[in-house]
């Protein structure tokens, strides 16, 4: 047995197999938007932004089983720093100073809420989720002459980088690398030490208070991962919409990323990834059709996954039905393997 | 009685819980040294598992004061107190359901470490505590079901698996909660050894509460009958057992 | 100062009455079947819009008091029906709490929409009812009597559960397999948990069937509105405990007044004051002001 043995669930090993699968999807979505038109690649880029937020909901669901319907705060956040510095206020527009800026107003409040809302879990957490999204809703609703109050703020210009103004093609590229740099960050976040012991905390509380684990100080942090992730998306997702409204707060938008991750199947690292792409997919093909109905598809869908297979979902339909393919490829046996 | 010639390790004194008209606790003093191995036997309902959660902070004494090596640590949180020393194993099931026996023993070494918070470190690169680990695993012989998931083994595996993530913390005093209870008579003595060889090798304090009086005699040369919240009787087993108070104690459970 | 007190506390009564009603409808859930459901917010959406579009086509803008009576009875039968629909097709299938918040929030989403087309987004009113009571004085205040006849009928229901659950048989049945109770032994001893997790969730459902119609002539029915509702339900049983009517009672008095007192001195924290008490709370007393450790 080798000392570094990780097989387990949640904790995929680096494999051949799949880093080609990455390189190859990397290389496709930054190739896609020199053949596809302008509204596809704002579509694929929606779909990229949403992939953070999904994680940070994956993480808390996971690894301590509790559902996260609070991501919409920090999106918000993130979203009105934006909006603020690059739109109403104009004082910056430069990405290096906004996202970093997003990250540390995120940490921090998630750090305070999470004080409040960490407490206790099950569906207090939910609730209290759910009522902090309220709040910030009610309070930027209300503050008419900061925030636009329901008009929200349009007309945010596009971002430059390191002091170069970005077109939409390059704001495109700078979602894919901060998202596939999000992506890699929480894949090194869930092998570490940290994500293990969080996964002993949902596994049976007293015993991991018995074995020394700061089971509070611990849940905070994974929430500070989690809003961490979705505030910087906010800011590029305020680039993306060019338009920031009360409603980024409002708590459907939270528990759309709930959906997002359940459909994409959290028991898989993939997951919130598929989920991003399905949802806004869905999303976009059932409103074009019928502009009132998306909700309900989704949630429908949403419903029957979460009954008929839990946590599996779309990915694990996928890879029961290409399971055996695989198998015979043998990539399976490999997935499951010593990394050595 | 006992070692008197080594420092005590752990003082409780007039500890008290009482659950509305139930005394589980009624000014209980106890002092261990390290090295002294006790065993707590009483009838259901005794008050033994309340004691030892007073122990392990899992319960708050209404008064009372609990010390480590001389300090108090009566307010202290379970996992403050474990880090110090003070770990207890379970006697109904609590493990990680859903990790392998590998994991499970390494977030206690991990926790033991105090690495919580190493967030951006890849687990594999954590040679030592992988090592750790290992060795663990060795000397309570799972090494052969390291990877096995913990919920797919039996009610034995999780027991050892439970003392073996206990001895992960390096106690300074282990507080066992019927180890062998729901466990077949062969395996049962089989657990018993295991953990009994490595208390011993580490000179390790202990308070096993065990319902089987035979397996008592043989654990340790010092045992406590508790009746309603009270030590009632104190001694070697031969002698404890035969008295008439504690006879009528504990006959009401078949003895 | 004691006016300004009585005056508060006056025009909170509709918010206060409807969330004893919808609070409840959702503890009591989680109290005798130990089961989460946001479902209860939709209930209520549509529950206020069968009471204003049920009024409008069967009376107009007139009033009959005992027509609209029987129209909130519809509503509440309505509530219940939907609940018992949506537990048989569907939330008995779910096994665990992560499930149940996740499919049940999809599920008030899915409420939320269909909402969305039947009636549009745009509020739809019918406030004969409040307009037509006429008022009443209470020390120097104008009341309207509406307000009256919606907190007497909510604490009336509230008292005739308390009689049901601790008084009779068939509520003492339902107590036994309550977290209270031991879920096994009642049915050892021969209490029908099927029946009695239906008839929980039929009284859940005329609960937010009735405190979405009752609402409905003062501030119509909105698209919208169930996020509100949601909140204010969800964090009463916070503060006042699961199970506990009386928890339930004081939660929404406690709620509505002090969100009625923040909405015209501090309009931007309406909804931060509900959240504000219920961490409080949580800090103060884990299990709410009147509420038993559970599970939880």
């Amino acid at each position: 047995m080798g000392a570094n043995t990780r097989t387990g669930r949640m904790m995929p090993s680096y494999i051949d197999d799949r880093l080609i699968a990455t390189i190859v999807l990397t290389a496709i979505a930054a190739v896609i938007p020199l053949f596809v038109s302008e509204y596809v690649r704002t579509l694929i880029q929606r779909c990229l932004l949403w992939i953070p937020p999904t994680f940070g909901v994956y993480i808390i669901y996971s690894l301590l089983r509790q559902v996260h319907f609070a991501q919409s705060i920090f999106i918000g956040l993130g979203s009105y720093i934006a909006a603020f510095l690059a739109g109403k206020y104009f004082v910056t527009s430069e990405l290096l100073i906004l996202l970093p800026l997003s990250l540390i107003v995120s940490i921090g409040v998630a750090y305070v809420l999470g004080i409040f809302i960490m407490r206790r879990t099950g569906f207090y957490f939910a609730i209290m989720g759910i009522a902090v999204t309220m709040a910030f809703w009610s309070l930027v609703y209300k503050m008419r002459q900061i925030t636009g109050g329901s008009d929200g703020i349009s007309d945010i210009k596009n971002p430059s980088l390191f002091g170069i103004q970005l077109g939409d093609q390059g704001l495109y590229y700078v979602s894919l690398v901060v998202s596939l740099g999000l992506i890699l960050l929480m894949r090194r976040i869930l092998h570490s030490p940290f994500s293990l012991q969080l996964r002993a905390i949902s596994g049976d509380l007293q015993k991991a208070e018995s074995i020394g684990i700061p089971v509070n100080g611990m849940r905070r942090l994974a929430f500070i991962v989690a809003g961490a992730n979705a505030g910087v998306a906010g800011v590029l997702l305020a680039f993306s919409y060019n338009y920031v409204g009360p409603t980024t707060f409002a708590w459907e938008f939270g528990a759309h990323f709930v959906q997002a991750a359940i459909i994409g199947g959290v028991n898989y690292f993939v997951g919130p990834i598929v989920g991003a792409f399905v949802f806004v997919g869905l999303e976009f093909l059932v409103s074009t059709w019928f502009p009132n109905l998306w909700e309900v598809v989704i949630g429908v869908i949403v419903a029957v996954i979460v009954v008929t297979v839990g946590e599996e979902g779309v990915t694990g339909i996928v890879k029961d039905l290409f399971g055996r393919t695989l198998k015979r490829a043998n990539l399976e046996e490999r997935t499951y393997s010593d990394g050595k | 009685m006992g070692n008197n010639q080594q420092p005590v390790l752990l003082a409780a004194e007039k500890l008290r819980k009482f659950y509305g008209e139930v005394r589980a606790a009624n000014d209980i003093s106890l002092e261990i040294a390290q090295g002294q191995v006790l065993t707590l036997v009483g009838a259901n309902g005794a008050g033994k598992s309340t004691f030892l959660n007073l122990l392990t902070g899992l319960v708050k004494p209404d008064r009372g004061e609990i010390r480590l090596l001389g300090k108090r640590i009566t307010g202290l949180a379970p996992e403050q107190r474990a880090k110090m020393g003070i770990v207890k194993t379970f006697q109904l099931e609590h493990v990680f359901g859903d990790m392998t026996v590998f994991d499970h023993v390494r977030t206690a070494c991990l926790s033991a470490a105090g690495k919580h918070y190493s967030m951006f470190k890849d687990i594999s690169t954590e040679t030592e505590i992988n090592g750790q680990t290992e060795q663990l695993l060795e000397l309570f012989d799972l090494a052969r079901v390291s990877q096995s998931l913990v919920k797919n083994l039996g009610h034995g595996f999780k027991k050892v698996i439970d003392i073996a993530t206990s001895f992960a913390m390096k106690p300074k005093i282990l507080l066992v909660d019927e180890p062998t209870s729901g466990v077949g008579e062969e395996e049962k003595y089989h657990i018993m050894e295991l953990m009994m060889n490595q208390i011993r090798a580490n000179n390790l304090a202990a308070i096993i509460v065990e319902h089987d009086l035979n397996l008592v005699k043989d654990l340790s040369n010092e045992t406590i009958v508790m009746h309603e919240g009270e030590f009632i009787a104190r001694g070697a087993p031969g002698d404890v057992f035969g008295q008439d108070k504690v006879v009528e104690v504990l006959v009401g459970r078949g003895f | 100062m004691f006016s300004m007190g009585l005056r508060y506390i006056l025009n909170a009564l509709p918010v206060v009455s409807y969330v004893i009603l919808l609070s409840f409808s959702y503890s009591f859930l989680l109290y005798i079947c130990g089961r989460v459901s946001l479902t209860f917010a939709g209930i209520y959406l549509v529950g206020a819009y069968a009471t204003v579009s049920l009024s409008i086509a069967l009376m107009g803008n007139s009033l009959s008091f005992a027509g609209f009576m029987g129209i909130l009875l519809l509503a509440s039968l309505l509530g219940a029906a939907m609940l018992v629909a949506s537990y048989l097709c569907f939330e008995r299938f779910l096994k665990t709490d992560v499930h149940r918040m996740v499919a049940t929030s999809s599920l008030l989403l899915v409420f939320r929409g269909l909402v969305k087309v039947v009636w549009g987004t745009t509020p739809v009113t019918y406030s004969a009812p409040f307009l037509e009571l006429g008022v009443s004085e209470i020390a120097g205040n104008i009341v309207p009597n509406y307000y009256l006849f919606m907190l007497g009928l909510a604490l009336l229901l509230m008292l005739a559960l308390a009689y049901f659950l601790n008084r009779t048989s068939w509520g003492m049945r339902f107590r036994a397999s309550s977290l209270d109770g031991d879920r096994t032994m009642a049915q050892a001893c021969g209490v029908n948990q099927n029946l009695v997790t239906l008839m929980t969730f039929a009284i859940s459902g005329v609960l937010a069937g009735l405190a979405g119609g009752l609402y409905a002539p003062i501030a119509g029915a909105a698209y919208g509105s169930e996020a509100n509702a949601l909140l204010l339900a969800a964090l009463s049983v916070i503060i006042g405990g699961v199970g506990s009517i009386g928890g339930a009672v004081l939660a929404a008095f406690i709620v509505g007044i002090v969100r009625a007192v923040a909405a015209i001195k501090m309009p931007v924290l309406e909804l931060a004051v509900p959240f504000i008490i219920a961490s409080v709370t949580l800090m103060l007393r884990p299990f709410g002001i009147w509420g038993k450790e559970f599970r939880y």
